[in-house]
């Protein structure tokens, strides 16, 4: 077991080192970090020279990853190039605010998928199953970011007919929001939109996923056996049946994690919502290469703690499963 | 693809002119040798044998799949729609009809679907958009079908240390977040048309085509892992190893022998990679980095209606519409493939 989560570890080091060489190469070689400046009239040639001597920008690429790599181990990740600006407080700042978003709508994600799929499979082809089914496929079908426009044209036209804003459809908190529990139910009231779009995304494809794994569970050997010896339906379909369907979950879960960011992009930017998928949108369009490496390094590192997260909790829950 | 036994009329006139026995001499042994007994015209007339190929079977199981068959035929008169936009649109897409601006649905002056700030037709618009949209999605599919494929067979067959690199390979594309390095690639490679020039050669890639290619590079994955474990196991099969000892190269093998067995998953996953392909293009529009104006793209037109004002919610429902119906009906036909193409579905009552 160590000896696979090490051997898995070191993996995923190399795969960090050639993933950030081939980006860095790639995003470095269309693109020019000094534009912007390059483009200002009373910034001298000489100031230029200097910056690009400062950056290393005349080097040979695999140069300048080295001194990347450098600045980024040593100097957390550096500054923006446009206004000098650390990046890495930038980026715990904008973290925290997706953490909130993130964490809720998966929770709530997980909750009812579960409810929705284990219902589905106890009552299979019933009315409660089409219906659960017909929503997935259009969950499915549906962009996030129309979506999240939708919810905000019918709150607006809501505004438009009856004088009630129910929720806000931008930003995180209020221009006032006050402290303590103000702040945090001011906070929560914001997100309700934002949450509920990245959840429901989610909930299509975990709530399949629940529902085929209880159907081939509920079918298994072991809950015949179970019946036969006479334990309660209850038993039978909550210690045996239920418990056992939420392990293939839990691979579908961590795997998502990746898909997770790329909503968080969309719903953040649609929401203007101050976290990590603006942060990198607004990076993306002044496009400067720094901050979009620090925010590419750091999500890849996340995805692939959690599968390996992923892969230890599946061994543990599921003892058929060997390392080796 | 059916194979029919000749019918009964068509024998016997070919009886006429010439004695069956002589006709049909690699024919039933047992009919061959008494031309024109009763055993021979009951068979004939009366029980008409099919041969039914196993391809025959999946037609027959997918045309049972009603919600299947008609989300087809949505989806072939959309791409119609799409090929036939330029006669089909009541507009062009970027004509400004400058008496009906940001008209709401309405039937005068054929604005189905409204028109914004600017006049132009929605209708027409999203017309163009499916265009483009389905244009970018087949390219992507079949593009990450080929690289996919091939990769994905090619360490399937050969295993070992190259089906080791090759799914480390896999592996990286993996771990990215997508969407964020879809993003990063499109904003880097530039908007707009780019001209390749190899030598004396120049190429200009079009700007959907260069989204295309982006998706694909990072779309192929998913084909590569499937076809590698069909070939994992196919490889090991006896009639692979007949066609090794009749002296089939490798290539015939693969190419011949196992990829046919390969197909029914490949289709599968090639409809799940259209949906998501159009679904990742619309969000790459959407934020700005993809297909560019004057283009109409379904992603971009909505954020045009965005940043019109909610209160022209036809900008913002209508192209959202298109892009949900386009890709539930490629859902339900990948579904329909799904329970069609499994050999062990053999409950078709025809």
């Amino acid at each position: 077991m160590l000896t696979y989560v090490v051997r898995r570890l070191l993996y995923s080091v190399v795969v960090l080192v050639a993933a950030s060489f081939i980006i860095f190469s790639f995003v470095t070689l269309v693109s020019d970090p000094l534009a912007f400046l390059r483009m200002t009239p009373n910034v001298s040639e000489q100031t230029i020279k200097n910056l690009e001597e400062r950056k290393h920008l005349n080097d040979p690429i695999p140069k300048r990853y080295l001194y990347w790599v450098q600045d980024a181990v040593t100097n957390q990740f550096g500054t923006t190039s446009r206004l000098d600006r650390p990046i890495l407080p930038d980026l715990w700042r904008v973290m925290k605010n997706t953490i909130q978003l993130v964490v809720a709508a998966e929770l709530l994600a997980i909750l009812i998928a579960v409810g929705i799929g284990v219902y589905s499979a106890l009552r299979q082809y019933s009315v409660f199953d089409y219906s659960a089914t017909t929503f997935s496929f259009l969950g499915l079908a549906t962009p996030v970011f129309w979506l999240a426009l939708m919810l905000q044209v019918l709150v607006v036209n809501i505004y438009g007919w009856t004088g009630h804003r129910i929720f806000p459809i931008s930003n995180l908190n209020s221009v006032d929001p006050g402290s303590g529990l103000s702040f945090w139910v001011d906070r929560a009231h914001h997100l309700v939109l934002p949450v509920v779009v990245l959840m429901v995304v989610n909930l299509a494809s975990y709530s399949r996923y629940m529902r085929a794994s209880m159907l081939e569970v509920v079918n298994a050997d072991y809950v015949r056996t179970a019946r036969a010896k006479g334990v309660s339906e209850q038993g039978v379909m909550m210690r045996h049946a239920f418990r056992n369907a939420l392990i293939p979950l839990v691979t579908v879960i961590a795997l998502n994690f990746g898909a997770l960011f790329g909503g968080a992009i969309i719903t953040e930017t649609v929401f203007a919502l101050d976290g990590m998928g603006l942060y990198f949108v607004n990076a993306l369009g002044v496009g400067d290469p720094y901050p979009i490496m620090a925010w590419l390094m750091i999500t890849s590192t996340l995805i692939i703690v959690f599968n390996l997260v992923a892969d230890i909790a599946y061994g543990l829950l599921d003892p058929r499963v060997r390392y080796d | 693809m059916t194979e029919r036994q000749p019918h009964a009329d068509e024998l016997a006139e070919a009886g006429t002119v010439t004695p069956r026995a002589t006709v049909q001499t690699a024919g039933p042994p047992a009919l061959a040798g008494e031309p024109g007994s009763d055993l021979t015209l009951a068979y004939e007339a009366g029980v008409e044998l099919e041969a039914r190929s196993q391809w025959a079977y999946v037609r027959i199981r997918f045309f049972h799949h009603r919600l299947a068959v008609a989300s087809l035929v949505v989806l072939m008169l959309l791409g119609l729609v799409a090929v036939f936009a330029p006669q089909l649109a009541p507009h062009s897409f970027d004509e400004l009809d400058l008496d009906n601006i940001a008209a709401s649905p309405t039937l005068e002056g054929n604005h189905w679907f409204g028109t914004d700030f600017l006049g132009r037709d929605y209708l027409s618009r999203v017309i163009y958009g499916i265009r483009t949209s389905l244009w970018v999605a087949v390219f992507v599919a079949l593009l990450a079908t080929a690289i996919g494929t091939a990769i994905g067979a090619i360490a399937g067959y050969y295993g070992g240390r190259v089906d080791n690199l090759l799914m480390r390979v896999t592996d990286l594309v993996l771990t990215v977040p997508t969407l964020a390095v879809l993003l990063t690639a499109a904003v880097f490679l530039g908007a707009g048309d780019t001209e390749v020039s190899v030598g004396p050669v120049s190429v200009t890639i079009p700007q959907p085509m260069k989204i295309g290619l982006i998706l694909a590079l990072l779309f192929w994955t998913s084909f590569a892992r499937i076809v590698r474990a069909l070939f994992l196991s196919l490889r090991e099969k006896e009639f692979v190893e007949a066609a090794k000892a009749a002296g089939a190269s490798d290539l015939r093998i693969i190419v011949r022998h196992i990829l046919p067995n390969c197909v029914g998953p490949i289709v599968v996953t090639m409809t799940l990679v259209i949906a998501v392909a159009i679904l990742t293009e619309a969000a790459l529009s959407f934020l700005g980095f993809g297909i560019q104006p004057p283009q109409a793209a379904l992603g971009k037109l909505i954020a045009e209606g965005q940043t019109e004002g909610f209160a022209l919610w036809w900008l913002v429902t209508f192209p959202g519409l298109a892009i949900v119906i386009v890709c539930l009906a490629i859902n339900f036909v990948g579904d329909g493939l799904r329970d069609a193409l499994d050999p062990t579905q053999r409950r078709t009552r025809a």
